[in-house]
């Protein structure tokens, strides 16, 4: 446990030296950050960078026809880290994830990883959806290895089996439930060893417990594997739950970010976690008009 | 199996009755049905020896109870789809054989069987059956090949959709036996016109479906393709094309039908061989238990056909709901 905690501790400290830089934070909500990196004095402190950031997001712009999506985002996010993206339907969280994808291109602005600027799709990048989209017409094991090179095939059943369903390599996915689904796109997305795992709402359809069960298994791989995370949630306690860092997404723009330094397995009572939960609660339900 | 009826009035009237009174009828009870109030109350107690577990069946009784039904149901629906052709068959030959019936009208079933002899011993049937549905076939392969092909590149390249599909959309409102006559100009009664005509009107339902299964690729299937690394080509074929498969397949059921159409219409017309010719001859002879004869013979040969096409779709759509039984058992 204390690994974990330094480990944590660790991202915060680059947060609080600018390695996450918010853009566009009208001052009281500035303020309220400031506050927060208060009141968790290990997180302050002018720390020099460590790391290069793996996601460096600048000025990043993108309309549709005149519908401006994404407003002047900036952000930069460790090597390793887990980043939650929330907001309401339609602020742009998922525009954003498309862009990092490489799905679509930005209209100005700038998305980097590991210092490289995107441009299409990446295969160091995976992407897990609301809904699984597993092939209906390969057997589990064939969707796992989907776009994999012959030669590493073998690590489909592996990283099946680390999702727990290494005896249902067979099976067509339209006989799996829904978790059970999700569970084989976390193990297709992880096949191919990405260095970057970007999740669109993936436990949005699951039932709560299912959602508990996968918040906890995200975050055991997420340790195991060591990639960059970045989920796209509307669920503030799920955010909580699994990012070292929370970002408050509104009509485009980044209006706050929260530091989680918590030990993990998160515990749900603890009175930091409620209180941190409670403020980001509370800032979601502002925006709303 | 036996059941155990509470005919004591204790057990009749009161609403609530107490426990004890159930356990008057031996082991039976305690799974308490609801009492009607009615004068009697049946409670399942099947082949139970006394004493054992309150009377209830064994796991392995209510097993073999279950199965028994499930073998009963199954031979129920066995047999069912035959009832009413087998019932007309019946009535049907009693018709005739009570004189009911004109056999100029209606021959006995018995007299189709005869006319059947007849033209099974003298050949004639296999070298009609042959040649029709060798027409059938070349036909298909044809007109279905070229549908298919077209529906395939028109669905997939954007460039050939807008180039060929409004032709081809104009051109499938023509009736193909509209053709008939130009085509008979054209070839006279030889095989070409019916073939030809065979794979105009198969070209249609496949084309026609093969392009609304590629058009229709579920995009977020193709996106997570994309994402995954699946270059254009794997796109399609691990994708696109099984995607587009049932739909298809709809088309090739739907071909096999206008195919046999065709070919009857175009071998009662224009054709010296075939089974259409064998009943168009029959008809003028008054031969009216081979014209029935003939119709039956296309109702096996189209029977036949939609078989094959079903045990194509069981093939080849392993992964489809309406097949997840034979599926699961791998």
């Amino acid at each position: 446990m204390a690994s974990k905690l330094s480990k944590n501790g660790a991202h915060a400290l680059n947060f609080s030296s600018g390695v996450l830089e918010v853009a566009g934070v009208a001052d009281s909500v500035r303020d309220s950050i400031l506050d927060a990196t208060e009141r968790f004095p290990g997180t302050s402190g002018e720390l020099a960078l460590e790391n290069p950031a793996a996601l460096q997001i600048t000025g990043l712009d993108k309309s549709f026809g005149e519908r401006e999506v994404l407003k002047d985002l900036s952000l930069s996010v460790p090597e390793g880290a887990f980043v939650a993206v929330i907001g309401h339907s339609g602020c742009g969280k998922s525009t954003l994830l498309r862009l990092i994808a490489g799905l679509d291109e930005p209209t100005s602005g700038e998305i980097a990883l590991d210092g490289e600027t995107v441009s299409g799709i990446n295969p160091q990048v995976r992407v897990m959806f609301q809904e699984a989209r597993l092939l209906p017409w390969k057997r589990v094991i064939d969707n796992v290895a989907l776009g994999l090179p012959r030669a590493a095939r073998p690590r489909a059943q592996g990283v099946l089996e680390s999702v727990g369903l290494g005896d249902r390599a067979g099976d067509w996915p339209s006989i799996l439930s829904g978790g059970q689904r999700q569970r084989v796109a976390l193990a297709r997305a992880l096949a191919g060893a990405p260095r970057f795992l970007l999740l669109d709402e993936p436990l949005g359809a699951l039932d709560a417990l299912t959602r508990l069960e996968m918040q906890a298994l995200l975050e055991s791989i997420w340790q195991e594997h060591k990639f960059t995370a970045l989920l796209i949630t509307h669920d503030v306690e799920e955010a909580v739950t699994l990012a070292d860092y929370v970002v408050v997404m509104d009509e485009g723009r980044f209006i706050v970010n929260e530091p989680v330094p918590l030990p993990r397995p998160r515990d749900h009572s603890d009175p930091q976690f409620v209180e941190i939960t409670q403020r980001l609660l509370k800032q979601v339900r502002a925006m709303k008009k | 199996m036996s059941s155990l009826t509470i005919t004591t009035s204790e057990a009749v009237s009161p609403p609530n009755p107490p426990r004890a009174d159930l356990h008057l009828v031996r082991g039976a009870a305690v799974t308490a049905a609801p009492l009607t109030g009615r004068g009697g109350v049946s409670l399942g107690a099947q082949n139970a020896p006394i004493g054992q577990l309150q009377g209830r069946p064994t796991p392995a009784e209510l097993r073999r109870d279950k199965e028994k039904k499930a073998a009963r149901t199954e031979r129920f629906f066995a047999v069912l789809p035959w009832v009413l052709p087998v019932a007309l068959l019946l009535i049907w030959q009693l018709s005739a054989s009570q004189g009911w019936l004109s056999p100029r009208f209606l021959p006995a079933p018995s007299a189709v069987w005869g006319a059947l002899a007849d033209v099974v011993h003298s050949g004639q049937i296999w070298r009609d059956a042959g040649i029709s549905a060798k027409r059938a076939l070349l036909g298909l392969l044809i007109g279905g090949g070229l549908g298919f092909l077209f529906g395939v590149i028109n669905g997939a390249i954007h460039l050939f959709d807008k180039a060929f599909d409004t032709s081809m959309q104009m051109a499938r409102t023509i009736p193909n036996l509209a053709l008939m006559p130009l085509m008979i100009l054209w070839f006279g009664i030889g095989e070409e016109t019916k073939v030809l005509l065979v794979a105009l009107g198969t070209f249609f339902p496949l084309y026609l479906n093969t392009y609304h299964g590629i058009r229709s690729a579920d995009n977020g299937l193709k996106e997570m393709g994309r994402i995954y690394g699946l270059s254009p080509w794997g796109l399609f074929a691990h994708v696109i094309f099984p995607g587009a498969l049932p739909n298809i397949l709809i088309g090739l059921r739907f071909a096999l039908g206008t195919m046999w159409l065709t070919l009857i219409a175009a071998e009662g017309l224009a054709a010296d061989s075939g089974i259409g010719y064998m009943t168009s001859t029959a008809r003028e002879f008054m031969r009216t238990d081979i014209v029935l004869l003939g119709t039956l013979i296309y109702a096996l040969l189209g029977k036949g056909a939609d078989l094959g096409a079903k045990l194509l779709e069981r093939t080849l759509l392993p992964w489809h709901q309406n097949f997840q039984k034979t599926a699961r058992t791998r």
